[in-house]
């Protein structure tokens, strides 16, 4: 019976979406995605890495997408985009704090960082506190919220949308007001995942499909994180797109 | 030192685990699974109050009235203690297991089915309020009215009472069931409702769980609207009392309760379903209001501590206060054209925040309408003694007469008639922790005050069981313990709760 209960206690742990949305509905202020990214790491990995230092430098863009990177000038493209790393904080696997620093050099410099991946922008806002690290639907919204119409569910990041809840929130409600546009948001305006970070099921994804549409009329799926295309279209049918792809920057 | 001893509360005996071995055995024959790692109990070692600690023998996560059913049946055999839990959010104990099972049914979460044409829905037991809200509003319904705290489940809540600002006009949660589905103490799944196996229906809602669990709910719902909502401010509790039983009596409002900040500020909350009721209510019963505006009530407040300087810090905890809570009654990210949206969501963030802790301390007392007053007064003398920062929370409860029966033993007082009346009594600790004994002794005297003036009880279960048979009576106590002697003949369903 205890082998039974192991297995299912280690199930549980992929349960998690890595959402995040713990972290924001905390009406205390407690950080829990804190210790479930730490689970599995020898130090505290979310210190604060780099001093205050001088912005020297440009905006720069983290995102391995062909896509993403199209709508950026090539000289905001960071060459290591700490693939590796993201990966590693989905999996909970041990980061190397060598390879943490060998990342994290390049950046400190930078006058604002525009981070595609929700748990790495998690992370960095840890890593890099006096940094400007921006979510693409920060960084997109305000240019292309006309673009947005009724019938489109606009698909927020979750872990990045709550990594910084309080202040992504009014933009992202701005931006949709009046529109009839549907967000993946609870009553809660927390962002409801489509796709989970740790280990997806078919049947977990069309569930999660299910609940984000169930009554709402949808036409077409705007993603903030480019990955999350295919997987949209694929469980939904429905054309699904990058919110950078609404019109070229 | 009598009084004291009288007083004194404790946790029940833990349960030595006789047969524990040949009941797993049992259960797991018939497929049933009991997680007994020490890390599976320790989840469910306290509750809300913070001031109980037990741990189960076993767990069983609920995954259906089948599952329960078998439960239920081989621990009446073995005798085997089941203490069901639900959002965990009682204040004595009650959800706490001392031994035995812990029935956790907070995996039981599923809306079965919304009927937008007859304005009903059916749940599992172990839903919280909050996934019921978020699935109504997908269809543009709500539910009639809900404790102010969502993480409790229907389950639990249908069990004890519920209380909400609408409890005025809809009564408490309680009273919004239709039918449940049961599982009995000796393990019989049984549909009931008023008119369909009665009795045990009239039992379950609000039981206090000892009449069987409540698997599947059915519960009345309305169309959902966002409020309008106000403050009207007094500086003394009875005026606003009085205000507040006036509006219920004609209600007047849609929803309607007081909050204050000690006894310093008292607030009378009304709000509005439609601009129309709110036109009528500003027209029609506002001119006979006796509290003031904001503004009134700042210029009060300065001028009163400007002639009582040495309270200085009661000033700025006053100041202080206001600027945190008015912003989360009402965030910019819920207000649409001047009304809330999701004003449960609102509530219920605002609670934990503002009035949450690691120790959830709330004594309350419920009276019908002629004793409301003085019990509020008398109870809000106890806290200015033990406590220099603490909040009130009053509100009605409109009874229906046809579930006289359902009251039998409850939080509605027997001695109400059209409302019965509810204050929760909460010292703000701001993380300075009192001893156990300390915040027992403030609530020990906050029911007793309730006993004096013959009132009942929200939270009379658990380390507060020694009150039941001095509110409600040998006579009433015995008669419902004779028909939980029937219903659960080895007493193994929520044992040392109430009996």
């Amino acid at each position: 019976m205890d082998q039974r209960q192991q297995s299912i206690e280690a199930r549980q742990l992929t349960y998690c979406t890595l959402c995040g949305a713990c972290d924001a509905a905390c009406p205390i202020g407690l950080r829990p995605m804190q210790t479930i990214l730490a689970q599995g790491q020898k130090e505290n990995m979310l210190e604060p890495f780099a001093a205050r230092a001088p912005k020297t430098g440009g905006e720069l863009l983290l995102s391995p997408n062909k896509a993403v990177r199209r709508s950026f000038s090539q000289s905001q493209w960071v060459d290591d985009c700490g693939i590796d790393i993201a990966k590693a904080l989905a999996n909970g696997d041990s980061i190397d704090s060598q390879r943490l620093q060998q990342f994290i050099a390049p950046l400190v410099l930078a006058s604002q960082i525009v981070v595609s991946d929700g748990l790495l922008y998690y992370a960095l806002r840890h890593w890099l506190p006096n940094t400007p690290l921006v979510t693409l639907a920060e960084r997109l919204l305000p240019k292309l919220h006309h673009h947005l119409q009724a019938g489109d569910l606009l698909l927020l990041d979750p872990p990045a949308f709550h990594a910084n809840y309080d202040y992504l929130l009014p933009i992202v409600q701005q931006a949709t007001r009046h529109k009839g546009v549907e967000l993946n948001l609870d009553l809660q305006r927390l962002a409801v995942s489509l796709r989970s970070y740790r280990l997806d099921t078919k049947a977990a994804l069309r569930a999660r499909w299910q609940w984000l549409s169930l009554h709402h009329t949808i036409n077409r799926i705007i993603c903030e994180n480019p990955d999350e295309t295919t997987i949209a279209a694929a469980v939904s049918g429905l054309p699904a797109l990058w919110l950078g792809d609404l019109e070229p920057l | 030192m009598p009084n004291l001893m009288r007083n004194q509360q404790t946790l029940p005996s833990r349960w030595q685990g006789e047969h524990w071995n040949d009941f797993v055995i049992a259960l797991d024959a018939e497929g049933v699974e009991l997680r007994c790692q020490r890390s599976s109990r320790e989840l469910f070692a306290v509750d809300a109050g913070g001031l109980a600690f037990g741990l189960a023998t076993g767990v069983c996560l609920a995954e259906s009235a089948q599952q329960i059913a078998t439960l239920l049946r081989i621990a009446q055999q073995f005798s085997v203690p089941v203490t069901v839990r639900g959002g965990g959010l009682s204040t004595e104990g009650e959800a706490i297991a001392f031994g035995g099972v812990l029935l956790d049914m907070s995996a039981m979460q599923r809306v079965l089915d919304v009927d937008v044409t007859e304005k009903t829905v059916r749940v599992e037991g172990g839903i919280c309020w909050h996934t019921l809200a978020e699935t109504l509003r997908r269809y543009g319904m709500d539910y009639l009215s809900a404790p102010l705290n969502m993480s409790s489940t229907v389950g639990g809540v249908l069990g004890v009472g519920g209380v909400d600002v609408n409890s005025m006009r809809f009564g408490c949660s309680a009273d919004q069931a239709l039918a449940l589905q049961v599982v009995t103490p000796t393990g019989e799944i049984v549909e009931c409702s008023d008119k369909h196996n009665h009795e045990l229906f009239q039992q379950v809602i609000l039981g206090y769980g000892q009449f069987g669990i409540i698997t599947e709910a059915s519960l009345r719902i309305r169309p959902f609207s966002p409020v309008r909502m106000s403050y009207i401010y007094y500086r003394d509790l009875p005026t606003a009392i009085d205000d507040m039983q006036a509006l219920n009596r004609n209600q007047a409002c849609d929803y309607c309760g007081i909050l204050t900040m000690m006894d310093k500020v008292v607030s009378l909350l009304v709000a509005f379903d439609t601009p129309q009721k709110e036109m009528e209510f500003l027209q029609q019963h506002k001119p006979n209001l006796q509290g003031f505006s904001d503004l009134s009530l700042t210029v009060r407040l300065l001028a009163y501590y400007a002639i009582h300087p040495w309270r200085w810090r009661e000033a700025i905890f006053l100041a202080h206060r206001k600027a945190e809570l008015l912003p989360d009654l009402q965030p910019a990210a819920y207000m649409q054209d001047g009304a809330l949206l999701d004003r449960s969501v609102v509530f219920s963030r605002a609670v934990w925040k503002h009035w949450g802790g690691r120790k959830m301390v709330i004594p309350d007392i419920a009276t019908d309408s002629a004793s409301f007053a003085e019990a509020v007064v008398r109870g809000n003398a106890v806290c200015k003694k033990h406590f220099p920062f603490y909040t009130l929370y009053c509100v009605g409860i409109r009874l229906r007469k046809d579930h006289r029966a359902h009251y039998t033993m409850s939080c509605i007082p027997p001695n109400a008639t059209d409302f019965a009346y509810g204050c929760e009594f909460e010292p703000m600790l701001h993380g300075k922790m009192p001893s156990r004994d300390a915040l027992q002794s403030f609530k020990n005297e906050i029911y007793d005050v309730g006993l004096d003036i013959g009132s009942s009880f929200y939270r009379f279960g658990g380390m507060m069981k020694g009150y039941i048979r001095r509110a409600f009576g040998d006579d009433i106590v015995d008669q419902q313990l004779a028909k939980k002697r029937t219903a659960d003949p080895a007493f193994i369903l929520n044992r040392d709760t109430v009996f």
